[in-house]
Formats: structure tokens, C-alpha cells, sequence
């Protein structure tokens, strides 16, 4: 009688002592997951001889306006190569807003814009107040309005101030056309 | 006497067959659900995580694969991040995920996890990441279930694949590792109710199976209860006892085989009684056939006697003739007497009688009252009868007086034996007393203390007789060595008939202070 108890705690006692989700090693589940498409490549105006020019870069899904962000990052070196240069400034982050229709002094919170409002403007941020070149302010312009569906671009080289003061004396309203003279 | 048969005990509380048929059938039962529901949890819980790992590795695999396109623009490696750990854990409260730089040579950055996994506000990941675990992320999916705290969760490692970096700088362009770990929590959470379920489960197939095996056994046993009680009573006496031999188990022919034996029993104690009978029958015929012609021959003797008294040598063997005839008178008289007990004819013809008298009319009729000492209370008064009395008395002292040495003594007196009045005739006598092996035996028929003397006065079956008158009264009748002397036979009689017994006892008692002798 015994040995027939201790033959129906055995089975008890394992089922209680492995209960619950256990704890495993590192367990391998497939291949690399790897996309199967190239997104549109997007289309940035770089500066060779003095000169506006269109370079394309690989886009990202979902993000329209990779372009105009592109223009803050360091060249890479096969365009370097090219003799391709950059005016913008250097260590500059650019930030996109979009407010939708709203007078620019009315803007108290600004959002990642992902698409572009019915007014057809990009409004773009930046905390830099050194001087921007005509050829950098054409590379913003033109890089902006590669993007569909975007007529016009307003830079802000200082937001804060602006917001705080409803004085916008670093507003700058970007047409590609205007620096025509430049392509 | 037959012996006492066992009593059985009132219940083998836990050795008995019962408790332990239940105990097999519990532990069977036990065994078998406990291992189903083992099997069953292993089986749930296996496909339970299966289900939970393989949602959340496709979910995974499939939101980098469209997140992480196969070339990506130079340093946009935090714009895909963002993007990453925004998909992953968009509306799932349960996941967490990182997503980072990887480094392409040295240690790989691994995310801090939270202080605290359990509590929602933490964006970090649940469990730490391992080295090792990142390692092997660079070269597939991998997964690992991590308890922390008590808290099960599953860590997912995974790395776009496929991708084209340029040559120069490979760094710029490579797309993060990403990280994801998804809380268990609900998985454990039902995995736990289904054990709660299971437990249920099973107590109530055992609560069934202890049922099922107290029906059980009690079938099994009621015919082995009813064959012990049967048997108990083919023990005490009663042949006619049988057992219903119902079924076509093992215990139907074990009753079957009760009830064979049971009729074997009983036919052969019936023939066997009959055989006794019928030699009893035939001893007590041919008594009472010899008694008429030694009668007649008694008489013939007598006469033959005096005529030869005048020879000598004549009258010897007359002498010789005439006492053996009477002998043979004697041993049929004997022989009737004892035929009548062994039939159950023999009855009491009940009086008061006072013991002392009733003694010494015995020893007066034998001529005997000189040669035996009696010693007793006058008063004595035992509601008996009489001629057996004498019988018994004659028996004892004509025993003592032939067999055992003077002086022989009788002693009576008041005895009570089992809360029962009644008094006692002791007779003593100073003769070398009795051998061990002749007293159990004493008061059997045929038995004389001289065996090889065949041709002694007694017949061999006054002790019988007298034992039998002894017993029809109720009494006894004992043989015993007294120490320091020769054979002591005890008889005990009770002072009346057993339903009146209390006031004639009194009576007796009363004159017990009174001695002679």
C-alpha cells in the first residue's frame, strides 16, 4: 500500500514542481526578417559649383518629407566624392512642423508633420540663428517642393522667440522659384 | 467440549480487505487522472506558449520587415527606431520594445531594462538583455521565455536582414536591432485557472473513485462476510447451514464449494450418529435380552450353591459359578443403566433430602459404615434425587474402599460454584492414588486402574454412571491425587434444580455450623 501511494505522489509532486510558463535558453525562430520592397527614393538638393543640384537618396515608408531632415545630416562620401557640397550650416537639426491652415503666430505646440496641410506650406524648425545662405535657403526651397504636394516653404530660425514675443523677425518664406537663378 | 471459534472482530479498520480494495482503486484512480491532467497541461501549456511566441514572432518579423526597407538613408537609423518601437508596441499594453544602433564591431548596445517590469508606466523593455541573446539577434530571430520576478515574459530579438549598406560607411546606413519583449502574464493566468480547473477536476474523480470502490468492495465483500458467518456456524454446530451460491466469480464457487463441503459434513455426521445409535441401541437390546435368562440363571445358581455347600471342592467352584453369574447380573444392570443415559431416558425423581442421612444410608445398606470416616454438616438439605445420590456416593466410596488404602474419608459440605449454591462430597482415601496417565481418563467406560486384571469385581462403568448421574443433576464429578494421601474424587451437586435454586440453597446453608463426625 505504500509503494502504491508513493507511485501516485510521484506523478503529483513532478506535476506541481514544472507548473506554470518555465523559463527557456535562447531559442532560435528563423531567418532574418528582410523586406521585400524598395520605398520611392527621395529627392535633395545638394550644391555643386556654386550651383543647385538634385541628388536622390533611399526614402523610409511613411515618412514624405525625409528630404528636407536629409539636408541636416553630413554628406556621404560617394557625393563628397562627386564634388557635391552642403550650405546649410553645420550640426544644424532640421524639424518639421505643419499647422494646418493656422496663422504661424497662433502655433503654441508643434507636431512631426507626416503630411502636408491644405495650405501647401512645410514649415521647417530650427534653433540655429547663424546666418543662412541664399544657396541654403534655395536647397530647403527646392528640397521642400520636390515633395508633392508642397508649394511653399516657411523657415523658422527661431520658434521660441517667436511663439513667446508673437514677433517673427527669423520667419524666412520659401519659394523654389525664387532662387531659380541658382539651378 | 468443543473449542471456542475466534470471534471476528467488529472491523479491520486498516488491514482489512475494504480499506484496502479502496486504497488500490483511490491510487489507481489517482494515478491514471493525475497523468491525464499531466498530459493535458503539458499539451495546453505547450500550445498555449506556442500560440502566444508565434503570434508575437510573426507580429515582429512582419513589422520590421515592412519598417526597415533594404537600403536605408545615411544616418536616419533614430527616425527608423521610433518608427520601429512605435509599431511594435502600438496598442499592446503587453509589449515593450527597443530598438537601436547596431555596432558593427565591439559589444553590441544592449537596452536597460526596467526597474520595476511589473509597473505600466515603464517604456523600458521587461527583462535585461543578454549579450549572448544580442549576438545571436544579428544572425536570426531569436526568442527566449525569461522569469523575472516571479513573472514570465518572452524576449524577441530580430535584425532586418537583406540590407545594402554603402561601402565607405556601413555604419551610417545600417538599420537598427530591435528588441521586444511581451509579458506572459495572461498565458500564466489561464494556464493557473486550468490547473485550478484540473485540481477540481481530479478531486471530484477521486471523490467518484472512493465512491465506486466503497460500492465495489461491498459487493465484492457481502458474499465473503455471509461465507465467514456461515462457516462460523458450520463451526458451532449447525450442518444444516447453507449459502446462497449466486454470480459465476470466483466467489460463487467458493460457496459452491462451502455448501459441498457443508453437505459432505453433514451427510457424514449423520450416518455417523446413526451408526452410534444404532450400536447403543444394539448394546441396550442385548442388556435387556440377557437380563431375563440371568435372572433365571441367578436363581438356578443360588440353588446349585446351597446343594453343593456340603462337598468341598463342589461347592468352590459353585461358589465361583454363582459370583461371576452375579457379576454378569451386575455389568447387564450397568449396561442398562448407561444405555438409558446415553438415550437421553434417564430422568430425576427429585426430593429434599438431608445429605448426612442420605450418606450414611448408603454406607449402612453397603455394610460399610465402620471402614469410612464422614465428616459434614448435619442440616444439609439438597433438593435431588435420592437413588442417584446413593449411586453416586456408593460409586466414590465403593471405589476408595476396593481400590485405595484406609482410612477412607468422606467429606460434604457447602460449595457454590459460579455464583451457584451447592455442596460438595469429597471422598479420600490413603492408597498410592491415582497414575497421571489413568485420570483423564478415569471416568471413561471400560476403564479399570488394573488393567491387566480383567477379571476384577468392578465392571467398569460405575465412575461412568456415576458421572452421568452427577451431570444429569447439573453437577460435576472430578478425579484428583490429594497431596499426602491417595485419590480424591469430588462430587458437586447443586443444592436444587436450577430455576429454584436461590431458596432451597438457603435452606441448605442453614446448618452448616453444625458438625459431627
Amino acid at each position: 500500500m505504500r509503494s502504491v501511494l508513493a507511485a501516485a505522489l510521484v506523478p503529483v509532486l513532478l506535476a506541481t514542481a514544472a507548473c506554470g510558463v518555465r523559463p527557456t535558453g535562447i531559442i532560435d525562430a528563423g531567418s532574418k526578417p528582410v523586406s521585400g520592397y524598395r520605398p520611392e527614393p527621395v529627392t535633395i538638393y545638394l550644391v555643386k559649383r556654386n550651383r543647385l543640384v538634385p541628388v536622390r537618396r533611399p526614402g523610409l515608408p511613411g515618412h514624405p518629407f525625409l528630404g528636407v531632415t536629409q539636408l541636416g545630416v553630413p554628406l556621404t562620401t560617394e557625393e563628397r566624392n562627386a564634388g557635391l557640397t552642403t550650405a546649410i550650416p553645420r550640426g544644424l537639426e532640421l524639424r518639421l512642423t505643419e499647422y494646418g491652415g493656422v496663422p504661424p503666430d497662433d502655433v503654441g505646440e508643434t507636431t512631426v508633420a507626416d503630411e502636408i496641410g491644405s495650405t501647401g506650406e512645410l514649415v521647417v524648425e530650427t534653433s540655429s540663428k547663424r546666418r543662412w545662405s541664399r544657396l541654403a535657403l534655395g536647397q530647403v526651397a527646392c528640397t521642400a517642393e520636390a515633395v508633392r504636394g508642397v508649394r511653399r516653404t516657411l523657415l523658422m530660425t527661431d520658434p521660441e522667440a517667436d511663439v513667446l514675443a508673437r514677433k517673427r523677425p527669423g520667419d524666412l518664406r520659401l519659394r523654389c522659384a525664387d532662387h531659380a537663378d541658382l539651378r | 467440549m468443543r473449542p471456542r471459534l475466534p470471534r471476528r472482530p467488529s472491523r479491520y479498520w486498516f488491514t482489512g480487505l475494504r480499506p484496502r480494495l479502496a486504497a488500490a482503486f483511490v491510487a489507481v484512480a489517482l494515478l491514471a487522472s493525475v497523468v491525464a491532467s499531466g498530459i493535458a497541461y503539458v499539451l495546453v501549456r505547450r500550445s498555449m506558449l506556442q500560440r502566444a511566441q508565434d503570434t508575437a514572432l510573426t507580429e515582429v518579423r512582419g513589422v520590421v520587415a515592412r519598417t526597415v526597407p533594404s537600403r536605408l538613408p545615411p544616418d536616419a537609423v533614430g527616425t527608423v527606431s521610433g518608427d520601429l518601437t512605435f509599431r511594435l508596441t502600438y496598442g499592446r499594453d503587453d509589449r515593450r520594445a527597443y530598438a537601436g544602433p547596431l555596432a558593427l564591431d565591439g559589444p553590441i548596445a544592449v537596452p536597460v531594462p526596467a526597474a520595476d517590469p511589473g509597473s505600466p508606466r515603464e517604456d523600458a523593455l521587461h527583462v535585461p538583455v543578454s549579450q549572448e541573446f544580442a549576438r545571436r539577434a544579428t544572425r536570426g530571430m531569436v526568442f527566449q521565455r525569461i522569469v523575472r520576478r516571479g513573472k514570465p515574459y518572452l524576449l524577441i530579438g530580430a535584425h532586418a536582414g537583406n540590407y545594402v549598406t554603402t561601402a565607405k560607411e556601413p555604419q551610417r546606413t545600417t538599420p537598427p536591432i530591435v528588441f521586444v519583449s511581451v509579458s506572459l502574464e495572461s498565458e500564466a493566468r489561464e494556464l493557473r485557472s486550468f490547473t485550478r480547473s484540473v485540481v477540481i477536476a481530479d478531486a471530484a474523480a477521486l471523490a467518484a473513485a472512493l465512491l465506486l470502490a466503497l460500492a465495489a468492495t461491498r459487493g465484492v465483500l457481502r458474499p465473503v462476510r455471509r461465507l465467514g458467518r456461515a462457516a462460523r456456524a458450520l463451526g458451532d454446530g449447525d450442518l444444516t447451514v447453507r449459502i446462497p451460491e449466486r454470480g459465476r466469480d470466483e466467489l460463487a464457487d467458493l460457496a459452491r464449494t462451502f455448501n459441498a463441503t457443508a453437505d459432505a459434513l453433514e451427510r457424514t455426521v449423520t450416518e455417523l450418529r446413526a451408526m452410534d445409535a444404532a450400536s447403543r441401541r444394539f448394546v441396550a437390546d442385548v442388556s435387556h435380552e440377557l437380563r431375563t435368562p440371568l435372572t433365571s440363571m441367578l436363581a438356578v445358581t443360588d440353588v446349585l450353591t446351597e446343594n453343593a455347600a456340603a462337598t468341598e471342592p463342589g461347592g468352590t467352584a459353585a461358589r465361583l459359578v454363582a459370583a461371576e453369574t452375579r457379576r454378569l447380573g451386575i455389568l447387564v444392570e450397568h449396561l442398562i443403566e448407561i444405555s438409558r443415559f446415553d438415550a437421553g431416558a434417564a430422568a430425576l425423581q427429585l426430593d429434599d433430602v438431608l445429605v448426612g442421612e442420605a450418606v450414611a444410608g448408603t454406607l449402612a445398606a453397603r455394610g460399610w459404615t465402620g471402614r469410612v470416616t464422614v465428616d459434614g454438616p448435619a442440616g444439609l438439605i439438597a433438593r435431588i434425587d435420592p437413588r442417584r445420590f446413593d449411586v453416586v456416593v456408593a460409586n466414590l466410596a465403593g471405589n476408595a474402599l476396593k481400590h485405595g488404602a484406609p482410612p477412607v474419608r468422606l467429606e460434604y459440605g457447602p460449595a457454590e460454584r459460579d455464583g451457584r449454591p451447592g455442596f460438595r462430597v469429597a471422598v479420600t482415601d490413603h492408597g498410592p492414588g491415582l497414575s497421571e496417565d489413568l485420570l483423564p481418563v478415569v471416568f471413561d467406560r471400560f476403564v479399570k486402574a488394573e488393567a491387566a486384571r480383567t477379571r476384577s469385581e468392578g465392571s467398569g462403568l460405575g465412575l461412568s454412571i456415576a458421572r452421568e448421574n452427577a451431570v444429569l443433576h447439573g453437577g460435576t464429578l472430578e478425579a484428583a491425587n490429594a497431596p499426602g494421601a491417595g485419590a480424591v474424587f469430588t462430587a458437586w451437586l447443586p443444592l436444587g434444580p436450577e430455576e429454584a435454586d436461590g431458596l432451597d440453597g438457603l435452606d441448605g446453608l442453614d446448618g452448616s455450623d453444625g458438625r459431627d463426625g
